[in-house]
């Protein structure tokens, strides 16, 4: 794993990254205000549905200037993911442990520049969040997204500033994933 | 009557028919309820949250990948998070269309939306 610069990893050095190196099981996200579909479509390729980003953005509402809506990414999982069903929203205090049950999740987490952001949280580990993270490490139009790795403490500081909104599957077809 | 820390806060939205949870985080957060799940996990329904960053209190109302921030004390941010929810709760629409119609200039306060570029 590579050492992250605090200067250059996670969203141009929004996120507190301990590593962060190529991840060619993480697409990269091609608008720069598309992280969230971006997670989603990740979602899916794991899942063997194989659609493209535009084709994904064609089927949700982007309001201008805010983004996309967990909700509606939710439901847009919901409806094209071949066994899982999902939830979108803001999580009760206390609950990361239980969403990281039915990982992997999408994590909307504001970043040290102020901006929120989307990344696939995978796993936590020992007190280590297991990222995936569409920006990459040169943001929108990367080859592939990254992986990165972050102290839980730094993870809860961000995800609680970006308001502990989330994507998870609301059953596994294979139970609960570490 | 003065609002010191969190379970005073608490206190006070519970006293207005509206979910509240403080975490060990320095965070509140506050809906009109919460939906559990089967796996669970619980949902707060039209959330909304005050946390404590880099030392001030700030008021977090999200809309979409967006959220509007606003800095003050908890005397401050308690009776605007109370009214926002109750300027909803008498027109309905989204917390963040009534924070809009409650908070004067309230695009001063949005942040976010999309990643900041290198």
């Amino acid at each position: 794993m590579t050492p992250a610069d605090a200067e250059t990893s996670g969203t141009g050095g929004g996120l507190r990254y301990l590593t962060e190196e190529v991840c060619p099981e993480m697409v990269a996200q091609e608008q720069s205000h598309s992280c969230q579909v971006a997670c989603a479509r990740q979602l899916l390729i794991d899942a063997g549905v194989i659609m493209t980003e535009t084709e994904l953005a064609e089927r949700i509402e982007y309001h201008e200037g805010s983004g996309t809506d967990a909700k509606d990414i939710a439901a847009l999982l919901t409806r094209l993911h071949p066994n899982d069903r999902f939830m979108g929203g803001t999580i009760e205090p206390g609950f990361l442990e239980s969403v990281t049950g039915v990982a992997p999740w999408i994590a909307s987490v504001k970043t040290l520049s102020g901006s929120r952001h989307a990344v696939i949280v995978d796993k936590v580990d020992n007190g280590i969040v297991h990222i995936r993270d569409p920006w990459g490490l040169f943001g929108p139009g990367s080859s592939t997204g990254s992986r990165a790795t972050m102290e839980l403490g730094n993870f809860h500081d961000h995800w609680r500033a970006g308001f502990h909104l989330s994507v998870f599957r609301q059953r596994t077809s294979q139970g609960a994933q570490s | 009557m003065a609002i010191r820390n969190l379970v005073e806060a608490r206190t006070a939205f519970a006293s207005q028919g509206l979910y509240a949870a403080v975490s060990t985080r320095r965070t509140i957060q506050i809906g009109t309820g919460t939906e559990p799940l089967e796996i669970g996990i619980g949902l707060i329904e039209n959330g909304s949250a005050i946390v404590e960053i880099d030392g001030r209190w700030t008021a977090l109302v999200t809309k979409y990948m967006a959220q509007y921030e606003v800095p003050g004390t908890l005397d401050e941010l308690v009776p605007l998070i109370l009214s926002v929810y109750a300027h909803q709760k008498q027109h309905g629409g989204e917390l963040y269309e009534a924070f809009e119609q409650v908070v004067a200039d309230a695009e001063r306060y949005l942040v976010g939306g999309v990643p900041a570029r290198v």
